[in-house]
């Protein structure tokens, strides 16, 4: 009797070894193959959380004054101290005359940054910096305690391939109280150029660009890209394109860098993408044969900016560039001048790199010393004249460069006329320059201001300012009483 | 009872005043029959066969618009916009005989054509004509009729007042009107009504009808009799006008008096100057105040007053020596320069069939947007979608300055470029062009002779029809 229960528990052991040795297996299956999507969501989801702010859109009412509105964007942890990563649409300034990412004259800077983690825990933040080139702005938490915060680290994405499940971790909108979105995806194609970038097909949206790519193992290997469909015009009407309707994905490599050393929003200390200063065109396959430059492309210069780093290494309009850093460009048409922008922009600054150069039949070798692109007008030093209703700033290149002026111009640029005040009931205009007040020259910014003061100060009816729009001057009289 | 007594009165009252309206409705309506009956016979029917050039090619067109007949020989008054590169143009006169035209000359700069009537074609030789009136003593309010064909509808007559009798538009846009002010009605105008006459109730012609508002009503503009006739009269000695030019831009002083406090300071505000002509080589600057010009006092307090200064200017004699009597910062100063001829007048268009687009010589639009700084060159209207010149990326409003190295000053130098190449029978043409004040440097290539000769055959059959 005494060993029924002993075979009992001998069976009991044996189909519990059994099901151990499964149970085994499995965990052992799954350590290889990855973890359950249920463990890659719960891994990486206190990482992601709610970035919010408000953009302030230039208000009709008076200069200097915004419009708020309220934004959310998805923002994702990158370290322990409270540094988010989020989309650069954020910050709708642009910087430099390469990186773009400006939207208008109407946006103001973005302002009261708050992080909400998952936690539902809401914390002050300040805006840091951004990349256009990689679509990503930082965000740091104002909280000095902080140091234990759950974040994620990115990994290479070099084993990435076509097929390959991956999942996106989202959140939805704040009417969907900004609930997780978990989606699992396939990878369906890669791009190589003209940089890196995961396609993947998709099914429902979620709140903002910035959501959280992670592979079945759970590695985070990109961010999602904003949705190109908003913007599915051409420069030219003349050709079709099938609607974009997919998502895309920007992999570790176009910021993984950035996280360890973000940048720096301090308009002192801005620091610009690398530039080369020219404006070009592809190297056609007409023209290479016209010419007879041997290879299979390049990039023909149309102008060289002045005081550019091209300006300096002795390139001259007419040049074709035909290879860059040894390696031979094959850039045929004008679409995929991109890929040259791309590889001197990824250039760090002051770092130099060698063009070979086909001039007059003959290549050339040129070592060309790369600097920062100079800064935007969006960053430029400014001066509100709210009372007569405009705003001007300080004439910085990328004007000077579109106007074709030179850069030794001297005036003010006017950046915003309020249309029902003074100045604009006057006439004046957005994008003229101002070179004279009251007949007096003006120098720059800082003398506009103190001729302006000086003027006013003597309660004048009207002033009278010579403008320059485009390339025709006339005067503006502004009634001041 | 007091109340019906009341109502009788009132009726008595109404029915005088009922009758005599009667009388002066009639006497209206007798003097709008009069004023008909002067004009209406010498009202055409304008259908010219026009050559328009677009999206880089060359398309025929028939287009309809109005005309007025203003002299026994059959000279016909109508806008540009209606005559300009007509290869024939069809007129119906009156009676409904159909003949046709030829166009004397027109004049962009006022919208102003003069036809000539095939009289040999007529059946009846005496042809009736209009009188052309005096713009001068218009008034606002007076009643006027405008005759036409709006829309097609030939012999229509409208009737409304005059609106206004100075009208200023900016000269800016494809419609300029440097050298007039515009008489504005509200007879009903529409696209049609181009070229057609507005007359007083004395039968006489004081506008020609140019210009409807879209999407607005009764809206019309009409260019002075007074300034047509002065540029009729010169189309008839020579088929385009020659205008002189100094290089200036010119604002109202009323502003600047203002500034001044100067309130009895007369003259013209020079606003811009253009580099490299007369009174830039001259040294006349921006801010410079105009005040004679050969002794002769000039002013412009407002801005409707800038087009009597323009065409001032534009009067000056070509070639000579004009002294510009100058104002600035309390100075007074003589400026002498010689007064050349405006360029950009009158730009030829050409198709260049074989590459598949339009070219044209220079005009101060393309001039000022691709930012150049001398006055010669040729810019393309139009690319043809798919052609040689749209392979080669070549676009509408790009410049050419070279082909094969060879520079181009304008179109004639185009002309023949392109016919040498043709007679060559190159295939690979090196063009360099400007695009927004940059160059661009492009081949075009074309196809080897067997298409390119079954083109022209095509083409040549289609000129032959």
């Amino acid at each position: 009797m005494q060993s029924k229960p002993s075979i009992n528990l001998e069976k009991k052991i044996n189909s519990m070894r059994h099901f151990l040795s499964i149970l085994f297996l499995l965990i052992f299956s799954i350590t290889i193959s990855g973890q359950s999507p249920q463990e890659v969501f719960k891994k990486n989801r206190s990482a992601v959380c709610i970035v919010k702010f408000y953009k302030n859109i230039s208000s009709n009412s008076q200069i200097g004054s915004f419009t708020k509105i309220k934004q959310n964007r998805i923002g994702i942890a990158v370290n322990a101290k409270g540094l988010v990563m989020v989309s650069s649409d954020v910050y709708p300034l642009s910087l430099d005359i390469v990186s773009g990412g400006g939207s208008s004259f109407f946006s103001g800077e973005p302002t009261d940054f708050k992080v909400k983690l998952w936690n539902g825990k809401e914390y002050e933040a300040e805006f840091i910096g951004k990349d256009d080139l990689a679509d990503v702005a930082f965000v740091q938490i104002k909280d000095s305690l902080l140091n234990n915060l759950p974040f994620i680290e990115f990994s290479p994405t070099d084993d990435i391939q076509i097929g390959q499940t991956i999942y996106l971790l989202e959140l939805l909108g704040e009417s969907e109280n900004f609930e997780p979105l978990f989606t699992p995806l396939t990878v369906n194609a890669i791009l190589t150029v003209p940089r890196k970038k995961i396609l993947v097909n998709h099914y429902l949206n979620a709140m903002s660009s910035g959501g959280l790519v992670l592979t079945g193992e759970g590695k985070a290997i990109g961010i999602t890209l904003p949705n190109r469909n908003d913007f599915s015009f051409h420069d030219r009407m003349d050709f079709e394109e099938p609607a974009a309707n997919y998502l895309e994905v920007a992999p570790t490599e176009w910021f993984g860098d950035l996280i360890k050393n973000p940048p720096v929003l301090a308009k002192d200390v801005y620091q610009g993408k690398s530039w080369l200063g020219i404006r070009m065109q592809a190297l056609t396959k007409e023209l290479r044969e016209y010419w007879k430059v041997p290879g299979e492309g390049g990039v023909v210069i149309d102008q060289i900016f002045s005081q550019s780093p091209a300006e300096k290494a002795g390139l001259k309009t007419g040049d074709v560039i035909t290879s860059f850093n040894e390696n031979e460009l094959r850039i045929d048409m004008d679409e995929d001048l991109d890929q040259f922008r791309e590889l001197i922009t990824q250039q760090p600054p002051d770092s130099k790199i060698t063009l070979s150069i086909f001039r007059d039949g003959k290549q050339q070798k040129k070592e060309v010393k790369l600097y920062a692109a100079p800064r935007a007008i969006d960053l430029a030093e400014k001066y509100q004249l709210i009372p007569l209703g405009f705003e001007v700033r300080e004439l910085t290149h990328d004007i000077l460069y579109d106007y074709n002026l030179p850069l030794s111009t001297e005036g003010v640029y006017v950046y915003q006329v309020d249309r029902a005040a003074p100045a604009g009931i006057g006439g004046l205009s957005i994008g003229s320059i101002i070179t004279e007040i009251d007949n007096q020259p003006v120098k720059d910014l800082a003398s506009f201001k103190n001729m302006v003061e000086k003027v006013l100060s003597g309660n004048p009816k009207k002033i009278m300012l010579k403008v320059q729009v485009r390339l025709v001057t006339e005067f503006v009289f502004v009634d001041v009483k | 009872m007091r109340y019906f007594l009341f109502l009788f009165v009132a009726l008595l009252l109404v029915g005088r005043n009922a009758a005599a309206s009667n009388d002066v409705i009639e006497a209206l309506q007798n003097q709008i029959y009069k004023a008909r009956d002067k004009v209406l016979p010498a009202l055409v029917h304008v259908e010219p066969v026009k050559k328009v050039y677009t999206s880089g090619e060359k398309q025929r067109t028939l287009v309809t618009g109005s005309g007025v007949i203003f002299s026994a020989e059959g000279y016909v008054l109508t806008n540009h916009h209606v005559a300009e590169n007509a290869e024939k143009v069809w007129c119906t006169l009156s009676n409904k005989e159909r003949i046709t035209a030829t166009v004397v000359g027109t004049d962009p700069s006022t919208d102003i054509a003069v036809l000539k009537l095939n009289v040999e074609e007529l059946s009846d030789k005496s042809i009736p004509f209009a009188t052309l009136g005096n713009s001068d003593t218009l008034h606002v309010g007076q009643i006027v009729l405008a005759l036409g064909s709006p829309l097609g509808l030939s012999r229509s007559v409208s009737m409304g007042v005059i609106s206004s009798i100075d009208r200023y538009f900016p000269d800016n846009g494809s419609m300029i009107s440097p050298y007039n002010l515009w008489i504005q009605t509200d007879a009903a105008i529409n696209p049609g009504n181009s070229g057609g006459p507005l007359i007083s109730l004395d039968g006489e012609v004081v506008g020609i009808n140019a210009r409807a508002v879209f999407m607005a009503e009764n809206l019309g503009f009409a260019i002075p009799i007074n300034l047509v006739r002065e540029v009729a009269q010169k189309l008839l000695k020579g088929t385009t006008l020659k205008r002189a030019w100094i290089g200036v831009e010119f604002q109202p002083t009323k502003d600047f008096r203002e500034y001044m406090e100067f309130s009895d300071f007369n003259g013209i505000l020079v606003s811009h100057v253009e580099e490299n002509s007369p009174a830039a080589r001259a040294g006349i600057k921006p801010g410079y105040i105009i005040q004679k010009i050969d002794g002769v006092p000039v002013h412009a307090e407002y801005k409707e007053d800038l087009p009597s200064v323009r065409k001032r200017i534009a009067d000056l004699p070509i070639g000579q020596e004009v002294t510009f009597s100058i104002w600035y910062n309390g100075k007074a100063m003589d400026i002498k320069l010689k007064v050349e001829k405006e360029p950009f007048m009158d730009q030829p268009e050409f198709e260049a069939d074989k590459w598949g687009a339009v070219v044209k010589g220079l005009e101060w639009h393309i001039y000022r947007m691709q930012m150049l700084n001398d006055y010669q060159g040729v810019y393309l209207t139009g690319v043809k979608s798919g052609g040689p010149a749209d392979l080669a990326n070549i676009r509408g409003g790009d410049v050419i300055s070279k082909i094969n190295g060879q520079k181009i000053n304008d179109l004639k130098v185009f002309q023949t470029v392109y016919e040498q190449l043709n007679l060559n029978g190159d295939t690979t043409i090196f063009v360099e062009l400007v695009r927004r004040g940059n160059p661009y440097f492009t081949v075009i290539k074309l196809p080897e002779s067997p298409s390119g000769n079954a083109k022209q055959t095509f083409n040549k059959l289609g000129e032959e029809n």
